[in-house]
C-alpha cells in the first residue's frame, strides 16, 4: 500500500518585491501622515487651527460625554480644535527635524570622521571643540541665542545643531577609529588609494548604519527639545503652533482637561516610535550581511 | 629587489620606548621567498607594515631595486604602490563587508589606472579564475564566502594590479588546517607562474619549511638566525632557532619534545633583557651573554646566527 502525503498547493500569493518585504507599514503610515500634514498646509485641516471659539472651549474628545463629532480630539481652553492643531503643529516638528538632523548629523559626521581618521593635531582641535560644546547647558545657550536672534524656528534649529553636533562627532570619531585600523584600510592605504576614496567608500558606507540610528533617536529628542524650548518662551511663539507649544499651554489644564496635554504627547510618542521603528528597518536593509535574512 | 638595512622601529609609550624591531637587516632577491618567522610580539608584523609604507622605520633603509623608499620620488612611490601588495591574516577584517566582490578586486586597479568597464571586468575574471573562483563571484559581497574562499579573494585582490612583490602576513594562521595547504599551494603556483617575490611573515615552521627560500627568525625585534631554508632547519646554531625547531610537534607517539625547548616567555620589547635578548631562556647562556649583544656570525654561505657560543668556538 502506497502512502500518500498530501502536499499542499502553494499558494499563489503576489510577492511584493524582495526591498519591501518586511518593512514597517504602520510606522510609515504615520510618518507619511505627519509628512503630508506638513506640506498640505491648511487646506486639507478639518477646522481652523487658531478659530477661537470660547463658547465651545473645553469640549473633550467625541468618545467622552458631551463630546462631539465635530471636534474628534476635543478642543483646547479657547474652543480651539484640537485635531487640527496637532496636524498643523507636524508641520513644524518636521522642519525643526528635518533641519536639526541634516545639519547637525552632517556636521558631526565630517567632523567625527576627520579627527578619527586623521588623529593628531586635528583630533585634539576638534576634541577640544566638542568638549567646550559639552560644558555649555544647551539651554543657557538657547537663551544666548535667543537674545541675540530672536526667538523662533530659526534659533531653534540652531540651537539644537549646536547641542548635537558634538554628540554625533563623538560617536562618529570613535568608530572611525576602530574602522581604520581594519586590514581593508590598511590593505586601501598599501595599495596606493587616496584619502578621499578610503573615507567615502570604506569609511562612510560603515559609519552609515551608526548614523541612520543616531538620526532616528534624534527625531524624538529633537521634538521634546523644541517643546521645551518652546514652554521656555524662546522657541517657537504664538501664533505657530507647535507640540511642544501645545504641551506647554495645556500645563495648567492638567488636572482638569486631560485631553489638552495627552493627544500632543501622543502625536510625540507616535511620530518618534516610528522613526526608531523605521530607522531600525533601513538599518537592516542597508547591511548587506543581514539584508538576506 | 627588496633590501632591509638595519631597521629600526621604536615606538614611545607613556611607559618608555617599546623597541619592537632592532638593527633588522636582510635582502630578498626577485622570484624569492623571505619568511620572518619568530613568536608574536617579536616584531615580524611591524617589519612587514614597515615595507607596506603603513608604518615609518625610526632608523636603517627599506630599499627596493636599491631605492630607499622613505624618499622616493612621488612617481616611484606611486608605482611602489602598485607593484608591492599585501595579503593579511584575516580575511573577515581585510574584506570591506560593505563592497561586493568585484568593486574589492578593482580597487588596488584603479588606484592607478583607468581601464574600461569591460576591461576592468575581464581583469577581475581573469584573477577570480586564478585563484579558482567562478567569475559570478565579482556580483557577491564578502559575507557569502568561507574563510578560506575570503583569503583567495583577497589575494586575488592583491594580484589584480600585477605586482612584484606580495608581503604575506600569516596567509594562512586564521584559516582551518584543512584548507591550509590549499591556499599554500595556490600562492605557490602563482608564484611560479608569474614570477612574483615574496615576504611571508609566520610563526608555523612547518609551514615555512616548504613554501619559503630562505629565512629569518626575528627574536625581540633582531635576527637571531637566517638564511636558506635548508641549512637553517637541518643545522640550526642559534639556541632559539634549535629550540623552536625542538618545538614542532611531529606525528609521532614516541616523539618527545627534547630540553631544548625554551623556557618561559619572550620578554618585554619595553624593557628587553640586557645584552643578548634571549639569554634568560637559553640553556646555554654563559658570562658574556647578558653582557653584550652577539654580533652576526657567518656559519655557512649566507647561513648568520647571532649567538655568543659561536664566537667562542671560532676564537
Amino acid at each position: 500500500m502506497a502512502l500518500s502525503i498530501p502536499v499542499s498547493e502553494p499558494i499563489a500569493r503576489r510577492r511584493l518585491p524582495a526591498w519591501l518585504r518586511g518593512a514597517p507599514w504602520l510606522a510609515f503610515l504615520v510618518l507619511t501622515i505627519v509628512l503630508v500634514c506638513a506640506v498640505g498646509g491648511e487646506d486639507i485641516l478639518p477646522d481652523d487651527p487658531n478659530g477661537l471659539n470660547l463658547a465651545d472651549a473645553f469640549r473633550p474628545p467625541f468618545w467622552a460625554a458631551k463630546g462631539s463629532a465635530a471636534h474628534l480630539l476635543g478642543t483646547d481652553n479657547m474652543g480651539r480644535d484640537i485635531l487640527s492643531r496637532i496636524l498643523a503643529g507636524s508641520q513644524i516638528s518636521a522642519i525643526v527635524c528635518a533641519y536639526a538632523i541634516l545639519f547637525s548629523g552632517c556636521i558631526g559626521a565630517l567632523a567625527g570622521m576627520a579627527a578619527g581618521y586623521f588623529g593628531g593635531i586635528v583630533d585634539a582641535v576638534l576634541m577640544r571643540l566638542i568638549e567646550i560644546q559639552q560644558s555649555i547647558p544647551s539651554i543657557a545657550l538657547a537663551l544666548i541665542l535667543a537674545a541675540a536672534m530672536e526667538p523662533g524656528l530659526t534659533t531653534v534649529i540652531v540651537v539644537i545643531v549646536l547641542t548635537y553636533w558634538a554628540w554625533y562627532a563623538r560617536i562618529i570619531r570613535g568608530e572611525v577609529m576602530t574602522l581604520k585600523g581594519r586590514d581593508y584600510v590598511n590593505f586601501a592605504r598599501v595599495a596606493g588609494v587616496g584619502t578621499p576614496t578610503i573615507l567615502v567608500r570604506h569609511l562612510l558606507p560603515n559609519i552609515f548604519n551608526t548614523l541612520i540610528i543616531l538620526a532616528t533617536l534624534q527625531v524624538g529628542q529633537v521634538i521634546l527639545f523644541e517643546a521645551s524650548l518652546s514652554f521656555l518662551g524662546l522657541g517657537i511663539q504664538q501664533p505657530d503652533i507647535s507640540w511642544g507649544l501645545m504641551l506647554a499651554d495645556a500645563r495648567q489644564y492638567i488636572t482638569s482637561a486631560w485631553w489638552l496635554i495627552t493627544m500632543p504627547g501622543i502625536a510625540i510618542m507616535l511620530t518618534c516610535r516610528s522613526a526608531n521603528i523605521l530607522g531600525d528597518w533601513l538599518r537592516d536593509r542597508l547591511d548587506p550581511r543581514l539584508r538576506q535574512l | 629587489m627588496l633590501e632591509a638595512d638595519a631597521i629600526t622601529k621604536h615606538y614611545r609609550t607613556s611607559r618608555g620606548t617599546v623597541r619592537a624591531v632592532e638593527g633588522v637587516s636582510f635582502s630578498l632577491p626577485k622570484r624569492g621567498t623571505l619568511a620572518l618567522v619568530g613568536e608574536s610580539g617579536c616584531g615580524k608584523t611591524t617589519i612587514a607594515k614597515m615595507v607596506l609604507l603603513l608604518e615609518r622605520p625610526s632608523g636603517g633603509a627599506i630599499r627596493f631595486e636599491g631605492q630607499d623608499i622613505a624618499t622616493m620620488p612621488r612617481l616611484a612611490l606611486k608605482a611602489y604602490r602598485r607593484r608591492v601588495q599585501a595579503v593579511f591574516q584575516d580575511p573577515y577584517a581585510s574584506l570591506n563587508p560593505r563592497l561586493r566582490v568585484g568593486r574589492i578586486i578593482a580597487e588596488p586597479i584603479l588606484a592607478h589606472e583607468r581601464p574600461g568597464r569591460a576591461a576592468l571586468d575581464k581583469r577581475i575574471a581573469e584573477v577570480l579564475d586564478i585563484v579558482g573562483l567562478p567569475a559570478a563571484a565579482a556580483r557577491l559581497y564578502p559575507h557569502e564566502f568561507s574563510g578560506g574562499q575570503r583569503q583567495r579573494i583577497a589575494i586575488a585582490r592583491a594580484l589584480a594590479p600585477r605586482p612584484e612583490l606580495m608581503v604575506l602576513d600569516e596567509p594562512v594562521s586564521a584559516l582551518d588546517v584543512s584548507i591550509r595547504a590549499q591556499v599554500l599551494n595556490l600562492l605557490q603556483d602563482i608564484q611560479d607562474e608569474y614570477g612574483l617575490t615574496y615576504l611571508i611573515i609566520a610563526h608555523d615552521l612547518a609551514l615555512v619549511q616548504h613554501f619559503s627560500s630562505s629565512v629569518a627568525v626575528i627574536y625581540l625585534g633582531r635576527v637571531a638566525e637566517a638564511g636558506p631554508t635548508g641549512p637553517v632547519f637541518a643545522d640550526p646554531r642559534h639556541p632559539y632557532t634549535q629550540a623552536l625547531l625542538a618545538a614542532v610537534p611531529l606525528p609521532d607517539p614516541d616523539h618527545v619534545l627534547s630540553e631544548a625547548a625554551a623556557a618561559g616567555e619572550i620578554a618585554s620589547a619595553l624593557h628587553p633583557p640586557s645584552g643578548c635578548a634571549f639569554h634568560p631562556r637559553c640553556p646555554h647562556a654563559f658570562a658574556a651573554c647578558p653582557a653584550s649583544v652577539p654580533p652576526p656570525h657567518a656559519v655557512a654561505d649566507g647561513h648568520i646566527a647571532a649567538c655568543h657560543l659561536l664566537q667562542e668556538t671560532h676564537a
